[in-house]
């Protein structure tokens, strides 16, 4: 995952081999950009939270995955550090929805331990893009996050 | 992604306007006029500003002319620092074109206090502030807003926090609007919008959002200062810079996919779909205009119910009442809303994005106690830069819809900041300047390092020298709290 140079906002690249990562990275991403960078491994597990979306195409999977955790956070005071996917498919044969879900642990903002960062205000969808390179297989997906 | 090739033809009209004609790109109705001077215009070159400006000229009802600012930087959609305006009948209300911290904006008290008496005590002050006011990601609400008062928080923005104890009826004269955008609709605001804003009533946020204590560097407009209560240099200020928090954002997100659902082949028609927009008398458009007054009311409230805290941080350390500290609402203006206006006989939506409303004397919207001088308009700064109380003047009626900058837009990134600078040499290089910094992450003041910022006294000079709203004060940090 890298940050790309945006003047006012926060944009990141995430690449990876399987799609279910890509969105683990995505939404890892999210709360990372909330905290200074190494207090993420220091967020223990104490609650947990199943996510499930359903979104026309992958962007719009991705974007309502990311916004209800932002959603979480904001009225629970959680932040995530680990994503476990149990399913992102296709909602049934033949239809061109998607459904993901992920079970997402973490805890309640701690700010003895936790040095606040930026404020995600939303998830947008601003060259945002979830695609898959044809030559590598290798999945991408580009973020920018309005803070 | 939209606009990749970001190079529009701007012609120049004269040392602080500029114009992208109709024609330059497709579909234009009408053409952009830029306010900015040569080495402002370099930076706005730098980004997308422009060919969004064009993009916004594409609009349908869009009256006159885009407006960009001395400050303006690329956004969604819209560029920041920038309004438009878009006839009611046909035309339309943009959810880009204001912003996701609806009501982001600012607010300045005056104070009885001198630099002198200030200085010895401000890191006391602003660890009270900072105890006082919940700020910084995750904080904890002070205030319990549950499902009970939410709607009437959103309905009577800061009339219901003056009546809860938060304020004076004063507050609300010189709060634009008195706080209180009438068309507010709470059903219109969704339940994600509401669990995100009922734990964060009452909080700073994080970013560049903060509390600044303030004093006068230089007074430019003797009779206005005198009208906001100002007597003269060294006296000191304090500047409260916040929006609607998550309510707000989520107010934006929310009906930015609702506008995409309900009309997908006029966005698809768009030459960037984050101009999506709600046609002027649709059911749509009704909802919007509800909801973004409600989340405009959070932020009001938000921002009464910090001052009543700042008050009371104040009235602490400096033992004295807040009526004997003389802690009076200069004024507050929003700086992301769409408002309903006539201008040139034309009712129409004015989208101002990271733009002040700035109305001249006479007008019957400002608070009796202005309207012999016109409407103060606040420009923050960024730590470590001053901020501006300037007038709005007759010329910006017929040049920009009543309005100006909103302060000093970025011109770095955030990574750029961090790579170019450690935030403990900015917190120190501040302090030689007398300014004192209290924030929780280091990376965050790297963040906002004053370099990252465009020049704000040359945004306030070329407002100034167009003529749309004139410099009244200078003001300098002495403290800043950021979340």
């Amino acid at each position: 995952m890298i940050f790309l140079n945006h003047t006012a906002d926060l944009e990141f690249e995430a690449e990876t081999e399987r799609l279910e990562d890509l969105f683990g990275i995505c939404a890892h991403t999210l709360f990372q950009a909330m905290m200074e960078e190494d207090l993420m491994r220091t967020v223990m597990p104490r609650e947990t939270r199943n996510v499930q979306v359903e979104g026309t195409d992958l962007e719009s999977l991705l974007y309502g995955f990311l916004e209800k955790l932002l959603i979480l956070h904001d009225s629970e005071r959680l932040v995530f550090s680990d994503f476990s996917f149990k399913r992102l498919e296709k909602k049934n044969k033949n239809s061109t929805g998607w459904i993901c879900e992920y079970e997402c642990r973490g805890e309640a903002w701690d700010s003895a331990r936790m040095t606040s960062k930026e404020h995600v205000k939303a998830v947008t969808y601003h060259d945002m893009r979830v695609e898959r390179d044809a030559t590598s297989g290798i999945w991408k997906a580009r973020v920018l996050l309005d803070i | 992604m939209a606009f990749p090739n970001r190079v529009v033809s701007v012609n120049k009209i004269d040392s602080l306007k500029w114009e992208i004609p109709v024609g330059a790109f497709p579909g234009m109705h009408v053409p952009a006029i830029i306010f900015a001077s040569d080495a402002l215009m370099t930076k706005i070159r730098e980004d997308r500003t422009l060919i969004q400006a064009a993009g916004v000229a594409t609009l349908p009802g869009v009256i006159e002319k885009v407006v960009v600012l001395p400050d303006a930087h690329e956004g969604y959609g819209f560029p920041i620092g920038g309004v438009a305006a878009l006839d009611c009948e046909t035309g339309g209300i943009s959810p880009g074109g204001i912003g996701y911290d609806i009501n982001c904006g600012v607010r300045i008290l005056r104070t009885n206090l001198t630099a002198n008496e200030v200085k010895p005590h401000i890191p006391e002050l602003l660890d009270e502030m900072f105890e006082n006011v919940p700020s910084g990601v995750g904080s904890k609400a002070k205030l319990r807003i549950d499902r009970a008062n939410i709607n009437e928080v959103m309905e009577r923005g800061s009339e219901w926090a003056v009546e809860n104890g938060y304020g004076t009826k004063k507050d609300l004269e010189h709060t634009e609007e008195g706080g209180r955008m009438k068309a507010a609709d709470s059903r219109a605001v969704s339940d994600d919008a509401k669990k995100r804003g009922m734990p964060q009533c009452g909080s700073l946020g994080a970013g560049n959002h903060f509390l600044e204590v303030q004093k006068v560097n230089e007074v430019f407009d003797a009779e206005a200062v005198k009208a906001f209560g100002i007597t003269g240099k060294d006296q000191v200020t304090i500047m409260i810079h916040t929006g609607s928090r998550g309510l707000g954002h989520q107010v934006c997100s929310d009906y930015l996919r609702k506008m995409e659902t309900e009309y997908p082949q006029l966005a698809s028609k768009l030459p960037d779909r984050e101009l999506i927009y709600a046609p002027a008398g649709s059911h749509l458009a009704e909802e919007y205009l509800g909801a973004m007054s409600a989340a405009a009311n959070f932020a009001w409230a938000n921002r009464q119910l910090i001052t009543h805290w700042v008050r009371e941080s104040f009235q602490k350390v400096f033992r004295k009442d807040a009526d004997s500290l003389g802690l009076e609402l200069i004024y507050d203006v929003c700086h992301n809303v769409c408002k309903v206006e006539e201008h040139n006989g034309r009712k129409c939506f004015v989208h101002r994005k990271g733009a002040t409303r700035a109305f001249p004397k006479g007008r019957p919207e400002l608070s009796h106690d202005y309207r012999h001088i016109g409407q103060p308009v606040l420009l923050p700064g960024n730590m470590g830069t001053a901020s501006y109380i300037l007038v709005g003047q007759e010329k910006a009626m017929t040049e920009t819809f009543g309005s100006t900058a909103h302060g000093a837009g970025r011109v770095k990134s955030r990574h750029a900041a961090i790579a170019a600078h450690r935030g403990s040499d900015v917190k120190a290089k501040l302090a030689e300047m007398g300014i004192i910094v209290r924030c929780q992450s280091l990376e965050v003041v790297a963040e906002e390092a004053p370099d990252a910022y465009k020049d704000i006294d040359e945004v306030a000079r070329v407002s100034h020298e167009a003529g749309i709203a004139t410099r009244a004060v200078r003001l300098v940090p002495m403290g800043v709290v950021k979340g």
